[in-house]
């Protein structure tokens, strides 16, 4: 069932659902030195989504930058959350605005909404050089040391710049370092900050490297404060790429004119990696990585999930680094239900190198009991150091997995979210409906005879209730019938034959109304005769009640019939006249 | 005695007309064996091929139009799978493979799932009227019908037990209408109205039946429109957003069960 709830909402889930874009940042103001996390949060987009560029912004620099991306299902929907949060350091106070990003998802994009962020004095002085320039130096901050650097091939002026690379030819995808330097002459005083302006990296992946403490050298006898940038460089594809001019521009004095200063552009030629060796499921990451995996249990039971974390860490860009593939022989599926990307310089003994930790999270579907077999997952890299393709791979697992509720199974074919077809429990034939039958709505009818049937009931019981004529002259003969055979033959006959005599005047003074003892032989055929009844019955109950009433006061007297032909008599006049009587 | 005979008449009558019929031997050979055995082999055209064969020879229940909408959906032809899904929906509303299968097979068409009612309240109504047959709600309904009529009549007759009569009554009766609607519904929707869905990738809509009249709009490959007129060769749609004109009726299937004379072969 569990695997049926993922299974629709994966499939049922669409490439793009209501897409929303927010960017924040952790906190308004901060001091010079300080960092503030910028997060832009992706929520709702099914597709892969790029990293927003952060647009640059002079003494705003981004020092690392991290992504992670959460799917969870809710309501059987599944919803995909992706945040890229960038650290940024201000070297320098005021008011900064951060434009909008553009965040191209699909065919589309979003836009985030512009941020501010206010930067104040660090809360520690500068130190000040006697002649208190310094504190109009937009480096931030000022350490004396006697350590000789390297020297530039010519000798600097009082202010100068120098920009380095550390491989003019890299493989593509290799991190190359450009390291600015910026000299200042501690006798040289300057007429406010000195203006500078980054160089372009077009077409490069660049991300500002932490900064370095600055420190003074001296270079032929002159004391020099130096700061050092460093940027990460990466080349996403093979060819040459132009490092523009770094420039400075300062003022000397109220009278003297603007100067500035550029460095030489720098040209690096990115290598393409070699065909040769490129293993077919190359995952495209280019430095040192590790692979570590972890699987939360070994004993799973059917539509339960066996959660699985793989772990890539290391050096290089690994943002370019594709989910690795996870095998599993036998009957279950495989989906990745999160990923996390921690991308950001990190401090190695070569200096400050992109790296960081990835991590892909996949849920193991079993779809019937036995064992599963998790092959080895390979990952291979490009190794720029040892300039050839290596791999980091896993140790196979084993997953057993046990009956679900009753033994069941997920019905579903291999590698497919598909439904499989069935082969028992839906019907070959289709029925037509009940309402298409004749015999349903005569069935729905039926209710209604009944109810016909109760009306008539109802309305028979109340007039009796309100007429007793009518009730004693259509329960008559019912009444009659009872009393003729409760009559007991064994008794002497005169007694059958007034009680029979009683039965029958009983009953004709019911059906024509008045009284049982006012009927006499003659009346009870007058009446019969009144009421419809033919001359014949008229004249058998009339004979009748005559034989009876002399049976009953003459006893001995010729013509009295036998008991029993009594009663069946009286029973046959009452039934003739039940015929004849309305 | 009448009464009593009467009261018999009734329960004889009802057990015989909620009576299951019989279901298939459970030995008798599967005539769509051949073409899941095709499918297990992924000769995923050939297997749909077969289930029509089925389907002609008369086992149009839902298991052939289910599997015969995974072959299509195998084979590509994304318009006819929903066409057969939906058909094996009527049949059987709740089996969860089919609607599942639908669910993924709407999602992957150009339009997408089609989108919920805005009210809960319709959404819910929908969603009842979708789950059911309509057998089920004409049996529901019946029960509910002749439990009210009962009681009504135990009213009327004076048997004991007015109150709990009375409450049975219009307990009852509300219920036999309320299901009765619903089954309305489901009989309009599901029965009533003939439905086909848009077998061609993207078919111009036209003005009248026939090539020479504008087209005024298209249909994509998956859409369900409702069928309001048609003959051979031309029927006069309305797609799911409302609108109408004219398609060939070679781009559309039809959905189970067909109410018109016309019934197109299936795509």
């Amino acid at each position: 069932m569990a695997l049926s709830i993922v299974a629709a909402a994966l499939i049922a889930t669409p490439v793009s659902a209501q897409v929303d874009v927010q960017a924040s940042l952790s906190r308004d103001a901060v001091r010079v030195g300080e960092t503030v996390e910028l997060t832009v949060v992706v929520t709702g987009a099914m597709l892969g989504v790029d990293a927003p560029r952060v647009p640059r912004i002079d003494y705003l620099a981004v020092t690392s930058t991290a992504s992670s991306t959460n799917i969870e299902f809710v309501d059987g929907d599944m919803r995909r959350t992706t945040v890229f949060s960038y650290e940024l350091r201000a070297s320098r106070e005021g008011t900064y605005t951060i434009p909008p990003m553009t965040v191209p998802i699909g065919n589309e994009s979003y836009t985030t909404r512009a941020l501010s962020l206010r930067v104040e004095p660090p809360a520690t002085t500068t130190p000040v050089p006697p002649d208190g320039s310094a504190a109009d130096r937009d480096l931030p901050e000022f350490e004396e040391t006697d350590e000789p650097d390297q020297q530039p091939d010519e000798p600097p002026g009082e202010i100068d710049a120098v920009t380095e690379v550390d491989n003019r030819s890299p493989w593509v995808g290799e991190q190359v370092t450009l390291t600015l330097k910026f000299l200042q002459a501690h006798t040289l005083r300057l007429m406010g900050n000195a203006e500078y302006e980054p160089p372009s990296t077009e077409g490069l992946v660049a991300e500002p490297l932490p900064e370095e403490p600055q420190r003074s050298t001296t270079i032929d006898g002159i004391s020099y404060e130096v700061a050092t940038r460093k940027t990460s460089l990466i080349a996403p594809a093979p060819g040459e790429y132009t490092i523009g001019p770094a420039t400075i521009t300062f003022r000397r004095g109220f009278t003297q004119g603007e100067e500035t200063i550029r460095t030489d552009p720098i040209t690096i030629n990115a290598r393409p990696l070699p065909a040769s060796g490129r293993p077919d499921d190359f995952s495209g990451a280019v430095g040192s990585i590790q692979l570590g995996m972890s699987l939360a249990t070994n004993e799973v039971r059917v539509g339960e999930a066996a959660s699985l974390r793989l772990e890539i860490s290391g050096t290089g860009d690994l943002r370019q680094i594709a989910p690795p593939t996870v095998q599993v022989e036998g009957d279950a599926s495989v989906y990745q239900s999160g990923e996390d990307r921690q991308i950001g310089p990190r401090e190695t003994a070569d200096g400050y190198k992109i790296g960081g930790r990835v991590t892909f999270d996949y849920l193991i579907m079993p779809r019937s009991p036995g064992q599963l077999r998790l092959k080895p997952i390979v990952v291979h890299y490009f190794n720029p150091k040892v300039e050839r393709y290596q791999s980091a791979q896993t140790s196979p697992a084993t997953v057993t997995v046990h009956p679900g509720e009753a033994g069941a199974t997920v019905a579903e074919t291999n590698g497919s979210e598909l439904r499989y077809i069935r082969e028992s429990g839906l019907a070959l034939k289709a029925r037509a409906p009940v309402t298409s039958r004749g015999w349903f709505w005569l069935l729905q009818g039926l209710p209604l005879v009944g109810l016909a049937w109760a009306l008539r009931e109802r309305s028979e019981r109340m007039r009796r209730e309100r007429d007793p004529r009518y009730r004693r002259r259509v329960e008559a003969a019912r009444h009659a019938r009872r009393a003729l055979s409760v009559i007991d033959l064994s008794v002497a006959a005169p007694e059958v034959y007034h009680q029979v005599d009683e039965v029958l005047a009983e009953y004709i003074a019911a059906r024509t109304g008045g009284s049982a003892a006012a009927i006499a032989p003659d009346v009870a055929a007058e009446r019969l005769l009144e009421e419809g009844a033919g001359e014949e019955l008229a004249t058998r109950v009339r004979d009748l009640l005559s034989r009876l009433r002399a049976g009953a006061y003459a006893p001995g007297a010729s013509g009295a019939p036998a008991p029993s032909e009594a009663l069946d008599e009286a029973r046959a006049l009452i039934d003739a006249a039940e015929g004849a009587l309305r | 005695m009448t009464r009593r005979a009467f009261l018999a008449l009734i329960f004889l009558t009802a057990s015989c007309a909620f009576a299951q019929q019989p279901s298939d031997p459970a030995t008798a050979p599967d005539p769509i064996a051949e073409a899941n055995a095709l499918y297990r082999d992924g000769q995923f055209a050939a297997a749909a091929e077969s289930y029509r064969d089925a389907l002609g020879a008369g086992f149009d229940g839902p298991r052939v139009h289910y599997n015969l909408g995974n072959a299509l959906y195998r084979s590509e032809q994304l318009g006819a799978a929903i066409a057969h899904y939906l058909s094996a929906l009527t049949m059987a509303p709740r089996d969860d493979d089919i609607q599942a299968n639908l669910d993924r097979a709407l999602t992957e068409r150009p339009a997408g799932k089609p989108a919920p009612p805005a009210s809960w309240l319709h959404a819910t109504a929908s969603r009842i009227v979708a789950s059911f047959t309509l057998s089920e709600f004409a049996i529901a309904a019946a029960v509910c019908w002749w439990s009210a009529l009962g009681a009504v009549i135990a009213l009327l007759i004076g048997a004991g037990r007015r109150r709990t009569m009375r409450r049975i009554a219009i307990g009852a009766g509300i219920v036999a209408l309320s299901i009765a609607s619903f089954g309305v519904a489901r009989w309009w929707a599901w029965h009533h109205t003939d439905r086909a869905v848009v077998v061609a990738e993207s078919a111009p809509v036209h003005t009248g039946p026939g090539e020479s009249f504008e087209a005024a709009l298209s249909v994509q490959e998956g859409s369900i429109v409702r069928i309001t007129r048609a003959d051979s060769d031309w029927a006069e749609i309305a797609d799911e957003g409302g609108a109408t004109g004219w398609l060939p009726t070679s781009s559309l299937v039809m959905v189970r069960p067909v109410v018109t004379d016309t019934d197109w072969p299936d795509g």
